[in-house]
């Protein structure tokens, strides 16, 4: 049965995916939700819990709330929490009793929206989707309703500046550095366009490691572009609401994709899907200024046909991180690759040979076919309890997945 | 930027005992988590049971918690699940699901398991599941298999049991009635084991006996003999209701004797146990002094140094905070959310003799940017109070660390002797999740 899960765990749930991703925008987010069901959230697929405070809170429901459909209680006491704390907006999640009883939020949300003067919304979840739908759902409404207006000129270039990487009195190419480690840096300064970039649907959960963002930040400063927003990991309020001054979203999660649509419909900015890892760094790179210039939407691991080529590596777990990796991996051994995807949100975001899988039956199959030409098997170490002896297993730990279990092997 | 905030009467967070109400001191509205992970849940619970399996049928988001809790105590491979979504909830049986689940990952495993602790949910509650059909069938199934009926039901937790508690009397509802073993008595005490040096442990052995307890259970074998148990003493809180539905079932007397730090009331509690068991009395009156001596001692050590302490460290907050206070002790918070019924006579007193003692509860929103700072050394009793105080200086203790008796105060004062001179890693300590387990990351 795709439901049984004899020794794999399951994925974070999507009520602690949209949490983690409003995590750090000064909001109060209530999950509807009996008393310690919020603990699930807080030790397993937070790890900003301890150190960094957000109002992220518990509505404590009982049977007879529910049954009685005492709506007034959440009403009350989320007045209460909010005219105390001062959150900039309240977002609400749900949970499979509330969604059963067919609660009604948006009502709900009105009615705090109206007496609190800050916004108010739900994000739509019930408890039986993985991560990757509730933190995409919670980015996308987030937007919608935080967002300003995007700033005049309304789309693409912003201004023309002169951009350098390493050592700015130098004067150098921000390709130079790269091409030229440690040789002698070409003299030519050129211009080009500023490019700014948001980070579209970076959490915890998919990039758990200390420096993701500043890395990143890196990343885009020595290939010549202006980092504008993370969605949203090391990010704030004001940051958030200022994405729309970006000029390219670079979805780094599946996460992502819902918000990066929006913004696209709505504010005209295009995306580039991918994670700059390894070799794909500079191919996304190429592609964020492709998307620039010509408006256009590019998945930089689709670009690379990794499915194709001597042996076989198999990568299991989000499609956008290790779809990138992939496309690494084949770049820089010329090996074949395929991506296992047993994550929720995958629309348009698998290659041609990847395979998307449901429950713990299908993951052991798709790790256990074509064992013979497996050349090693890529993935959070969880996996190692269904896949196929003899075969290398890379452990890749993904918070999502195994939770705090390996966050100290990273 | 979020603004820190001291607990208040104002943010109803704290307030005096003088003025608190009783059993619930603050209101129950939206709650707040602390990152303080000690406490062992329904998994931990279970995983007392030698041999037996865990099968969980839900929702993915509540599944989550469960499953990773068995995956960091290394207990995987006795741990399966049965997701639920919409389509089974709104258009299917779920009383199929639940059955056809359950036994497609039993007949998954290489070998079948002699019991299985079915975890049911609060959907299955509200879609009127036909519970005793669901066990009908998996009986009939799995004739070899002691199927122990528990309920991951949170929902239900404030107006009727918690699930550990009904997760404790499921697991001596199963156990089958064997003729009586004169030399064997069950103690439904804590998931830690009964200190050995404790007067009940001791007594028990002066009567001839040995101490049969779950946290000591090697095989399966161990679990069905607590149906030889002579008498059966219950020292937690949590296991009172499954052992007094035991006792009645069974006809065997079952004795509750909670630790307490009234010595009255431990006075009573060893009379009536030398009674049950035909053993002499301990000699009260010597333990009385030694204990006194060593609270007296203990004053002397902290001198005016300030004292929070929790209910997680012990189920006798206030009963604790009212012994420490009567020997001069400066205990100045009690962190709690509600007042156990069996701490009514402690809370009065409190309230008449030191009104001024606070209460703070843990849960309240405005905790979640509480003030953790403190010009002053704090002493802390219990890891919910480590945090809030953020000191070094605490007490890592969760129910009551098995000790009992007099025997378990003054070895609660070397453990405060030692808290107060000896410093600890407070963020390491309350991330372990289920204290006492094994918990893989943090190895």
């Amino acid at each position: 049965m795709r439901e049984t899960y004899k020794i794999v765990p399951v994925y974070s749930g999507d009520v602690s995916g949209a949490c983690s991703a409003l995590y750090e925008l000064e909001g109060m987010v209530v999950m509807h939700d009996p008393s310690g069901c919020n603990s699930t959230y807080n030790t397993f697929d937070e790890n900003r819990w301890y150190e960094k405070e957000s109002l992220i809170f518990l509505s404590g429901l009982t049977d007879t709330d529910a049954i009685m459909g005492n709506d007034k209680k959440l009403i009350d006491d989320i007045l209460e929490a909010a005219r105390e704390l001062k959150p900039k907006f309240v977002a609400i999640t749900n949970s499979p009793i509330p969604y059963l009883n067919g609660t009604d939020f948006d009502g709900i949300c009105r009615k705090i929206e109206n007496e609190l003067g800050v916004p108010a919304f739900y994000i739509p979840s019930n408890g039986m989707h993985d991560y990757t739908i509730g933190a995409g759902k919670a980015l996308m409404i987030a937007a919608k309703k935080l967002m300003k207006d995007k700033a005049q000129p309304a789309a693409g270039v912003q201004e023309i500046g002169v951009q350098s990487t390493g050592d700015a009195a130098a004067g150098n190419h921000p390709a130079a550095d790269a091409q030229n480690k440690g040789g002698e840096a070409e003299a030519d300064v050129i211009e080009i366009e500023e490019i700014k970039v948001n980070l579209v649907g970076i959490t915890p959960l998919d990039y758990s490691r200390e420096n993701a963002v500043s890395d990143i930040k890196e990343w885009l400063r020595t290939s010549g572009f202006t980092f504008n927003s993370s969605l949203s990991l090391d990010t704030s309020y004001d940051e958030f609401v200022n994405a729309p001054d970006a000029d390219v979203n670079l979805v780094l999660s599946s996460v992502g994709m819902e918000c990066a649509i929006y913004m696209n419909e709505k504010y005209g900015i295009p995306y580039v899907v991918g994670s700059p890892i390894g070799d794909m760094a500079k191919f996304i790179a190429e592609d964020i200024r492709e998307s620039h210039e010509n408006k256009n939407n590019i998945n930089s691991y689709k670009r690379v046909a990794y499915g194709s080529g001597e042996g076989l590596v198999k990568l299991i777990g989000e499609p956008v991180f290790m779809g990138s990796m992939a496309a690494s991996i084949h770049i820089l051994t010329g090996r074949a690759a395929q991506v296992i995807v047993p994550t929720e949100y995958k629309t348009d975001l698998l290659s041609k040979g990847d395979i998307a899988v449901t429950g713990e039956e299908e993951i052991e199959q798709a790790l256990h076919a074509d064992k013979d030409r497996t050349l090693e098997i890529i993935g959070d170490g969880m996996y190692t309890r269904v896949a196929p002896e003899g075969v290398r297993f890379i452990n890749v730990p993904h918070l999502a997945l195994s939770g705090r279990m390996y966050q100290n092997n990273k | 930027m979020l603004q820190r905030v001291n607990p208040s009467e104002s943010n109803n967070s704290m307030v005096p005992v003088g003025k608190a109400s009783y059993p619930l001191p603050f209101k129950q509205a939206l709650e707040y988590c602390a990152p303080v992970r000690e406490a062992w849940n329904i998994v931990h619970i279970g995983m007392l049971l030698p041999k037996a399996h865990q099968i969980y049928v839900c929702a993915d988001n509540c599944m989550r918690g469960v499953t990773m809790t068995a995956a960091e105590m290394g207990e995987a491979d006795r741990f399966h699940c049965v997701i639920i979504n919409e389509r089974d909830m709104l258009y299917t049986n779920l009383d199929e699901i639940t059955i056809e689940g359950v036994t497609d990952v039993l007949n998954k495993l290489d070998e079948l398991p002699p019991a299985v602790l079915l975890f049911t949910v609060c959907v299955h509650h509200f879609l009127s599941s036909d519970i005793e059909h669901i066990y009908r069938e998996l009986e009939s199934r799995f004739p070899g298999i002691n199927f122990i009926r528990c309920w991951m039901d949170p929902v239900m937790q404030k107006n009727h049991l918690f699930p550990d508690v009904v997760e404790r009397n499921a697991m001596l509802d199963k156990v089958p009635l064997r003729d009586v073993n004169p030399k064997q008595v069950n103690v439904f005490g804590a998931d830690i084991h009964l200190d050995k040096d404790s007067e009940l442990e001791k007594m028990i052995e002066n009567a001839g006996c040995k101490v049969h307890e779950f946290p000591r259970f090697k095989t399966y074998e161990d679990y069905l003999q607590i149906g030889e148990g002579r008498i059966n003493i219950t020292t937690y809180p949590a296991f009172k209701y499954g052992a007094d539905n035991y006792s009645e079932r069974t006809g065997r007397t079952n004795l509750y004797m909670p630790p307490s730090f009234n010595f009255e009331e431990i006075d009573e509690q060893l009379k009536t146990l030398s009674d049950a068991l035909g053993v002499k009395m301990p000699d009260v009156d010597e333990l009385k002094v030694k204990c006194d001596e060593r609270l007296s001692e203990l004053k002397k050590e902290l001198g005016d140094t300030t004292v929070f302490l929790d209910y997680m460290a012990h189920t006798r907050p206030l009963g604790l905070a009212r012994m420490l206070l009567n020997y001069g002790i400066n205990v100045k918070r009690v962190y709690l959310d509600a007042v156990m019924a069996e701490e009514e006579n402690d809370f009065k007193f409190l309230k008449d003799n030191y009104p001024h003692l606070e209460l703070c509860a843990t849960v309240r929103p405005v905790m979640r940017v509480a003030e953790r700072k403190s010009d002053e050394k704090v002493l802390a009793i219990g890891p919910k109070a480590a945090f809030f105080a953020n000191t070094e200086f605490f007490v890592d203790q969760i129910e009551c660390g098995g000790l009992w008796g007099y025997t378990g105060i003054i070895k609660l004062c070397d453990k405060i002797s030692d808290a107060f001179n000896n410093s600890k890693d407070v963020k390491k300590a309350v991330s372990i999740k289920g204290s006492g387990n094994r918990c893989v990351p943090f190895e």
